[in-house]
């Protein structure tokens, strides 16, 4: 008589595979791609950078701060600081922000507001600058198209005077 | 790099909470856990994203979710131990022709359920069956007594790969 086989106290298991990394060929190109973006991401590649320049000239110092890169809708602000370096009171400076930059943004507030608009620029005043004094002007911006806005700020008592400066912002869609 | 931290904070906290939930869970859903698939979207979306709304937010977001499973997919397919803790093990619900109580009450499975998967393989009788297995993706698997193809599987006590 044969002897009854003993029978498992667990169902049968699967066999075993050896187990590689394997991947089909599209999938060699588009995975890095894929992971190329969180990882870029991680660098604040895609994420809000803020640059800054300086200008001098013979009475004034101007800096401008900006964003080179924001996203779609969000808020962010351009800052000019205006120092006296004169020995000087300067009793008004005429501060231009570009329209074709400016333009590129919904929701612009100045501080302090807009003395003028012309067909090229918005024109804000600084009036009686002591010396070595120094100003804020700020514009806050929301960012709308998207793709790169190039415009000039330019700042001085007068046009002979005038300092300017580029900046250039890229939005994100 | 806030969005990919965020994606892949709430990414841990869905995949550690759909294990907790259970394995039942993700394969029946009742209209207590559709609300609660339903609803999780809407709680972590706003966490995810933040104020951002913008495509590129998107498009990193999304990304980030790919990427973490293909991630773990091939974690899970290299190490049978995070492919355990991801996907927990089969339980054995009906062990020749006995309810294991002590699974099925911690599986939550009931046995009308059971049979309800047994009629489906054309069993009338629990005798008849060999194994009821909850899987770990929630189906109920039933082995009847006389099962074909036992031989290509291997005996739990055989670990030698093929």
């Amino acid at each position: 008589m044969a002897k009854k086989k003993k029978e498992p106290s667990k169902p049968a298991q699967p066999p075993e595979v050896d187990r590689k990394f394997q991947i089909h060929p599209y999938q060699m190109i588009g995975i890095p791609l894929m992971m190329l973006v969180p990882i870029l991401a991680l660098f604040g590649v895609f994420g809000e950078s803020v640059h800054s320049v300086s200008t001098s000239g013979q009475q004034l110092d101007t800096s401008v701060e900006y964003p080179t890169r924001f996203r779609y809708k969000m808020i962010d602000e351009v800052i000019v600081s205006l120092s006296n370096v004169s020995d000087q009171a300067i009793p008004s400076v005429l501060v231009n922000f570009n329209r074709r930059y400016i333009d590129g943004f919904s929701t612009v507030t100045f501080t302090p507001s807009i003395h003028s608009i012309t067909d090229s620029d918005y024109i804000v005043e600084v009036i009686d600058l002591q010396p070595g004094e120094t100003r804020v002007i700020s514009v806050t911006l929301q960012a709308e198209k998207y793709g790169m806005h190039r415009g000039t700020i330019s700042a001085g008592p007068d046009e002979a005077e005038e300092v300017a400066v580029s900046i250039d912002t890229f939005t994100f869609p | 790099m806030e969005t990919v931290i965020r994606v892949a904070l709430i990414y841990l906290v869905i995949l550690v909470g759909l294990r907790l939930l259970g394995k039942r869970e993700l394969s029946q859903l009742t209209p207590l856990e559709l609300i609660t698939l339903m609803l999780i979207p809407e709680i972590v979306s706003q966490s995810m994203i933040g104020e951002d709304f913008s495509l590129t937010n998107g498009v990193i977001g999304i990304t980030t979710i790919f990427s973490l499973v293909f991630l773990t997919s091939l974690l899970k397919y290299k190490s049978q131990t995070f492919e355990r803790i991801i996907d927990g093990s089969p339980s054995i619900l009906v062990e020749r022709g006995k309810f294991i109580p002590e699974n099925m009450n911690r599986e939550r499975v009931t046995p009308d359920e059971v049979f309800g998967e047994m009629h489906k393989s054309g069993l009338e009788y629990l005798n008849e069956v060999k194994w009821a297995i909850l899987e770990t993706d929630g189906k109920i698997a039933i082995v009847p007594e006389h099962a074909k193809g036992e031989a290509k599987g291997r005996r739990p006590e055989d670990k030698s790969p093929v």
